[in-house]
């Protein structure tokens, strides 16, 4: 399926304001997921002979990044960070808790096909640990506890909206902004300890 | 909105760096030019020639804030002078664990960073500029291209920039997940559209860098010191910190602490200080096992030693660098090898794959780590970390591997006990283990 026009303006836009068509590969495929989720292989190939690329290394890239996904993934992706400064602040736990409530397949996928579980690693956001990302947002300090009210949450605001990925209509087009996830508008009801202790 | 304090909201505000952190709109223009953005800028197309910015850096001594503390100033100086494209890259990628003081930088104050960009290209004749932002800092890239666009409209950048023949194009990378885009060569070879593993080097990239061009490489925070520098002078500049270390710095303080966040201090605040003061000390008053100076990457720093100064030279004497000041806390309840072995997952997670030392190395320590922490290690495992930490660290392309086995060196050198006693069956009189 052929990109969107939006995405292939945007891919032209990006392409100008770079003096070499290569360095316009990497944020091009990301362009690309955006539209969709997820990059199948051809959409790498579409985005790397837009841009006069050769396939194979545009491959290449996609399958380095983390944040570069070559399967389907969840309309939310959860990266759960488990690095040292979250380790200590308990991320074991708080992955255990979203591993029991979404029951992830083999790549991490819940079965309503709505969330992609990812362990990552050091998010940059180490007052707020243990944390994680979800899509473009940083949601933290987490609590095992309070898993599930924050999934539901997630849930709430998927409903009745346009999703993408493993959910998505292809036919529908884009799913709509929903505005940016905050801590403090996201999960307002959950405790705001921020000073420890 | 709940009306609840912010985190950030606790946490004072430095003399330049983080000076403007609690204004609110700090990427508008004008509110960020009532606040004195770009008057630096201004003044040094103005008055000074290209050669005399760098001086005048050079002069302050700035210490590269990304952790290996090479003076910007002489860094700029290596770029060749004449016509020939040459480029910035301003090194955003910030992925070192219990890093995450630029972020809030190019978050709340993105025209600093941008100014800084400015003066550095002027100095050494770039037109163009590139910020290699962490995919993950999606807020501050956004934020970054507003305050671009808006400095732009203002003929801050672009053509001939407040009347002067100096142009600049600023374009902001990002980046898509990497530990490894943080080693400058790997950046360069992300933004040319390649796989991000590290180059061998020479050339340097002041040489080659970019495209092949002449390239300065510096971190966020080395680039947002230059704009009051230049306003102010570096003999201002040289009254923070010490001697040999001038300037302020942001610490990241994260761990076990009360208070963890960004503090922007002299350098040269000891670690007690910069814990108990600021961190406001231990959760329950529990003791400070050992702390981490520089993220997962540098050698350990004991709890005996906390009143050790946190400036570039001072840490040498403990064999360990302040790196890029993460101070990464662990209390007494911590089990050193568990923690040790959740430092390495990350340097073999992140391994490029690249050099084999590193990328088979950090899988073997992972294993006997496992092994270890599981309670089914043997007696020589101690050994044989310490001698694949050996086939690892200066036998790599670039510095991950040499990073990869402080974790490894640090704990058994303070905590060998810990491992010991995991380890079923360990002779009560071990022979002392080799070093090198």
């Amino acid at each position: 399926m052929a990109l969107a026009p939006e995405t292939i303006a945007e891919i032209e836009r990006i392409r100008a304001a770079l003096p070499e068509a290569r360095s316009a590969l990497l944020p091009s495929l990301k362009a690309a997921q955006g539209e969709r989720g997820w990059l199948p292989q051809e959409t790498i190939k579409e985005v790397a002979e837009m841009l006069g690329l050769d396939p194979n290394p545009a491959y290449m890239l996609a399958t380095f990044y983390t944040m570069l996904h070559t399967e389907p993934v969840g309309h939310y992706v959860l990266e759960v960070c488990r690095s040292l400064p979250c380790y200590l602040r308990g991320s074991d736990g708080v992955t255990e808790a979203l591993r029991a409530e979404l029951q992830p397949d083999e790549h991490g996928n819940s079965a309503d096909g709505l969330f992609s579980l990812k362990i990552g690693e050091c998010l940059g956001d180490c007052p707020h640990a243990p944390m994680m990302r979800v899509n473009d947002d940083f949601v933290g300090p987490l609590d095992a506890a309070t898993i599930p009210e924050t999934l539901a949450i997630l849930r709430r605001r998927a409903e009745g909206g346009r999703v993408r990925g493993l959910m998505a209509d292809p036919a529908a087009g884009p799913a709509p902004n929903e505005g940016p996830l905050t801590f403090s508008n996201a999960i307002q009801s959950l405790p705001l300890t921020r000073v420890r202790d | 909105m709940s009306g609840a304090i912010t985190f950030e909201q606790l946490m004072p505000a430095g003399p330049n760096l983080t000076e403007h952190r609690h204004v609110p709109n700090m990427v508008d223009l004008e509110v960020a030019r009532s606040r004195g953005a770009y008057e630096g800028l201004a003044k040094a197309l103005a008055e000074y020639t290209p050669e005399q910015v760098t001086g005048v850096v050079m002069d302050a001594t700035v210490l590269g804030r990304g952790g290996a503390g090479f003076p910007a100033g002489r860094k700029w100086s290596f770029i060749p002078k004449g016509p020939g494209q040459k480029y910035l890259t301003v090194n955003a990628d910030e992925s070192e664990p219990g890093t995450f003081s630029n972020r809030e930088l190019m978050e709340t104050t993105p025209h600093l960073l941008i100014e800084g960009i400015a003066l550095c290209c002027y100095a050494v004749g770039a037109s163009r500029a590139f910020i290699y932002i962490r995919g993950e800092y999606i807020h501050a890239a956004n934020q970054l291209n507003r305050a671009i666009d808006a400095a732009r409209a203002a003929n801050l950048l672009g053509d001939k920039i407040l009347g002067s023949d100096f142009n600049l194009e600023v374009f902001v990378f990002q980046g898509a997940g990497a530990y490894i885009c943080g080693e400058e060569t790997a950046l360069l070879e992300s933004i040319e559209g390649n796989r991000p593993m590290p180059r061998s080097r020479p050339p340097f990239p002041a040489v080659a860098g970019l495209y092949g061009k002449p390239t300065v490489i510096n971190n966020v925070e080395t680039i947002a010191n230059i704009p009051a520098i230049i306003r102010n002078g570096a003999d201002w500049y040289k009254a923070f910190g010490t001697p040999t270390s001038p300037g302020t710095k942001v610490y990241s303080l994260s761990g076990h602490v009360r208070r963890p966040g960004n503090y922007e201090l002299n350098l040269g605040i000891s670690l007690r200080d910069l814990i108990y003061e600021y961190g406001q000390g231990v959760p329950g008053d529990r003791a400070v096992k050992v702390v981490l100076p520089s993220g997962a990457a540098a050698p350990w720093i004991p709890a005996d030693a906390l009143d050790t100064p946190m400036d570039y030279d001072n840490p040498r004497k403990l064999g360990t660098i302040l790196g890029s000041a993460s101070v990464i806390v662990m209390d007494e309840t911590v089990s050193i090898p568990h923690a040790t072995l959740r430092l390495i997952e990350f340097f073999n997670h992140e391994s490029c794959g690249k050099c084999t030392p590193c990328r088979e190395g950090t899988l073997w320590l992972v294993k006997a780590l496992q092994r270890i922490c599981a309670g089914e290690g043997v007696p020589e495992d101690l050994q044989l970390l310490l001698n694949v930490c050996d086939s690892i660290a200066g036998k790599v392309l670039c510095a991950l591997g040499d990073f990869a086995v402080s974790p490894v060196q640090s704990s058994l050198k303070y905590f060998r006990h810990e491992y010991e006693a995991m380890i079923p069956g360990y002779p009560t009189a071990a022979p002392a283990l080799a070093t090198d």
